[in-house]
């Protein structure tokens, strides 16, 4: 299971701080959909923990993105403050050792990208990363999502659109 | 589709490929110490339980950096919310006045008050010269 855990670590990470945008919470995420997968699915067959961490990740950010929701409905209702932004480098991948000058032009076109990502609706941000990045076909991709196959489609088509048409003038 | 957006899509792909190839060795660190806190059994539900403990105890006081919430700043905040829902609920719906809630932006305004006590002049100017 360490195994596993530690071989898909970095791209659930990632796929969590592109919805988030914020370390901390992207850590938290992936650190309790790996407490569940451990918990609940140890014993099944490793083969089947790959799509079963892969929905478990998907329903936390989800999970994540609606307890947002709710926090910043009632901040606006109650006039609260800003929230809790933390360090605005966090904002950026890798910021932690780097300098801004060594920020090569790889660096800012991945932040580009992230921006792009950040600002699809979450079904399809999570639609666009499971069938590009992660290569899932589209039955995979509505396990993961935990949706109907003919949604991860509509989602899935727009956020291919929307990126394309984001990133066509600012993409190396 | 287009053989273009399929040649961006491999790019993007790539791109991600590499953004976690590279993380930096912080975040790698953390990753590491995650998965083995929940390897052994620590949801981060436990960590945001702290958190939360920590953002009353700044908000609310008490105890030096400790997890303990006085009760008694406890309980007033609930007297509080009670007898404020009690207000709001037992209040009968056809004494609620109108006048007031539909004031509600003027007493909530930055607006000086007397710009407000001006508006019907302003209003009868405006009449004026449009007649």
């Amino acid at each position: 299971m360490n195994e596993f855990l530690a071989s898909v670590e970095r791209r659930a990470y990632r796929m969590a701080y592109i919805a988030t945008g914020n370390r901390e919470e992207a850590l938290d995420i992936v650190q309790d959909a790996m407490f569940k997968l451990a918990q609940r699915y140890a014993d099944r067959n490793a083969e089947e923990w790959g799509p079963l961490f892969q929905h478990i990740l998907q329903s936390r950010i989800r999970d994540w993105y609606r307890r947002t929701r709710v926090r910043s409905v009632w901040q606006r209702f109650t006039g609260g403050g800003v929230e809790e932004a933390g360090d605005p480098m966090d904002r950026f991948s890798g910021s932690g050792a780097e300098e801004p000058l060594k920020r090569t032009g790889e660096q800012m076109a991945i932040d580009r990208l992230d921006e792009v990502l950040r600002e699809l609706p979450l079904r399809q941000q999570q639609a666009f990363l499971l069938r590009v990045w992660e290569g899932l076909g589209v039955r995979d991709t509505a396990r993961a999502m935990g949706c109907s196959e003919g949604s991860v489609k509509t989602h899935y088509s727009r956020a291919v659109h929307r990126v394309c048409e984001l990133l066509e003038k600012h993409w190396p | 589709m287009s053989d273009e957006r399929k040649e961006m899509l491999a790019q993007i792909r790539k791109a991600l490929d590499e953004s976690s190839d590279k993380l930096d060795p912080a975040t790698l660190g953390l990753l590491r110490e995650r998965r083995l806190r929940a390897l052994a059994g620590e949801s981060a539900r436990a960590i945001g339980t702290g958190r939360f403990r920590r953002w009353c105890t700044a908000v609310l006081g008490g105890g030096n950096g400790g997890a303990r919430v006085p009760a008694a700043y406890l309980l007033t905040s609930l007297a509080i919310v009670a007898v404020a829902g009690w207000f709001w609920l037992s209040r009968p719906a056809e004494l609620a006045d109108v006048s007031v809630l539909g004031n509600l932006d003027l007493l909530t305004a930055a607006e000086d008050p007397e710009f407000y006590e001006q508006l019907d002049f302003y209003i009868w100017m405006e009449h004026e010269e449009q007649g």
